[in-house]
């Protein structure tokens, strides 16, 4: 009887022990590599966040420059002036036709780009300037975009399809 | 002794099952981040990739202006110049003369229908009806569809152009109307400059770019050269078939305009033909309303670049600066190559 009560109480106080020690183990493990582990997550985390900014930033830079490229006035038109654009940007002769704007709009959440109806939204975007891309003559041949995301500053330099005439003094 | 074992692989156990979770999470975390990033990665790649393709086929399209500003000094864009310049890029650079040709955004209703041209016409296709959608619809670069209605698709490719300037001696006064409207926005400036059309029309006078301005005032010449008089065939690099469907207009009582376009494409093939030797080749004198058509100079190029596995396409125009040299402007820049281009090579 002596013997068989004190059995399992060696047994309990064995397993309590062991519980105890592996605890302190892994805490003690847990703390020493922490700084590691936790770095090595923040690094993560960052490169991850500058890889979905650029990311964003390649998305923006090919809706630009396909909607650029569909931009298609006649050479005999006349170039459109180069307005201070403000939070929007319009370019007529979207896929050739005059009165179809091709349109860059910033609401201050998300950058619209598209026609006027169905623009395309890309989001997570700070800091964003429109202006139009210029060569110097009196010729307006694209959109010209500054913005920042995933912590970096990116331009956009996008030409359209096809390069009206230059306002020239003397014509309407 | 065996209790203290027994501590020391629970710590083992512990340890290693402490390290091999947080490596887990580690690598869960790496592996949700790996394929945005490899996606992204591989397709900034592919951007990259592009954008030096097209950066480089550009730096070629820019390197060669300057040669079509040479070549042009002379008043002569000849067969050889263009052979030179295409040979100088080895291979990489198309260049033709895509202005050669016949614009049915400009054309008169009277010229198509009494010339060859008349056998590219639609069955059923009427040229006042041509004419009316014109006004109405407006011009376009986009010839394929515009007047897919009236011409025979393979003619519009290769006979046809939408890259040439207007000029006031060949092309149709409502035309030249709605374009005036389509480059300045004023109507009523447009409909003063077809009353001028109307009445050079009438005088039967045949203009020299020199005169334009003094007929038509200062402000068609602010417009010029997208309004002019310069002829815009240049017969050094014009085919055969536009050459004669030129000539055969009935009122330039040219006798055999096939033969006549013969020896004038067989000439150039082998020499620069200025205007004195295309004036005795045709035998045209001086007031001759052929030259209405026909003139040396090539007033927009059509080049291809290649650029690693890629095509692109320019339009480049040419134009006077007002000291009278030659000046030579990208209008057009973008992908696509001689396969897939609407105006065909007729080679």
């Amino acid at each position: 009887m002596r013997e068989s009560s004190s059995k399992p109480r060696n047994d309990s106080g064995a397993t309590f022990a062991h519980t105890l020690v592996a605890l302190a183990v892994l805490v003690a493990m847990s703390a020493a590599s922490y700084p590691l582990a936790s770095s090595a997550i923040a690094a993560l985390g960052k490169a991850a966040d500058s890889a979905f900014g650029a990311s964003r930033a390649l998305v923006a830079d090919a809706s630009i420059r396909a909607l650029a490229a569909r931009v298609r006035a006649p050479f005999w038109a006349a170039s459109i002036e180069p307005a201070n654009p403000g939070d929007a940007i319009e370019a007529p002769w979207l896929d050739g036709e005059m009165e179809k704007p091709a349109v860059i709009a910033w609401d201050g959440e998300a950058l619209r780009i598209g026609e006027a109806e169905a623009a395309f939204r890309v989001g997570g975007l700070e800091h964003v300037e429109l202006a139009w891309l210029e060569d110097g003559r009196g010729r307006v041949l694209g959109f010209a975009l500054a913005f920042e995301t995933g912590g970096r500053a990116w331009r956009v330099e996008a030409p359209f399809g096809s390069f009206p005439r230059p306002r020239t003094e003397g014509t309407p | 002794m065996s209790a203290l074992t027994d501590i020391r692989e629970g710590e083992r156990g512990s340890a290693a099952l402490g390290a091999l979770a947080l490596l887990i999470l580690v690598a869960a975390f790496a592996a949700a981040a790996y394929l945005p990033l490899a996606t992204g990665v591989r397709a900034a790649a592919r951007a990259e990739g592009k954008a030096q393709a097209r950066a480089k086929a550009l730096d070629a399209v820019l390197a060669a202006l300057p040669m079509f500003e040479e070549g042009a000094a002379d008043g002569v864009d000849s067969r050889a110049e263009l052979e030179a310049l295409e040979a100088s890029f080895a291979g990489a650079l198309l260049v033709d003369d895509v202005s050669s040709r016949f614009n049915p955004n400009l054309l008169r209703k009277n010229f198509i229908e009494k010339t060859t041209l008349a056998r590219f016409l639609k069955p059923g296709a009427s040229v006042d009806a041509l004419q009316q959608a014109r006004v109405e619809s407006g011009l376009s670069v986009d010839i394929a569809t515009a007047y897919g209605d009236f011409f025979e698709a393979e003619s519009l490719a290769v006979w046809f152009t939408p890259y040439t300037y207007a000029s006031v001696n060949t092309d149709d006064e409502f035309a030249l109307e709605r374009l005036w409207f389509e480059a300045t926005g004023d109507s009523s400036g447009a409909a003063a400059f077809r009353e001028a059309n109307r009445r050079q029309l009438e005088a039967l006078t045949m203009l020299s770019p020199a005169e334009f301005a003094a007929w038509y005032g200062v402000e068609a010449e602010a417009l010029a050269p997208f309004v002019g008089a310069e002829p815009v065939l240049n017969v050094n690099l014009a085919e055969m078939e536009v050459l004669e469907a030129a000539l055969a207009y009935p009122g330039y009582g040219i006798e055999s305009p096939h033969a006549t376009a013969q020896s004038l494409t067989a000439a150039a093939r082998s020499r620069a033909l200025d205007r004195a030797a295309l004036a005795a080749l045709a035998g045209l004198d001086g007031e001759h309303p052929a030259w209405a058509w026909l003139g040396t100079r090539t007033w927009f190029w059509r080049i291809f670049a290649k650029s690693g596995d890629a095509w692109f396409r320019a339009i480049v125009r040419m134009e006077d600066r007002e000291d009278g040299t030659p000046e030579a402007i990208v209008v057009e820049f973008r992908e696509g190559g001689p396969e897939d281009d609407p105006l065909k090579r007729h080679d």
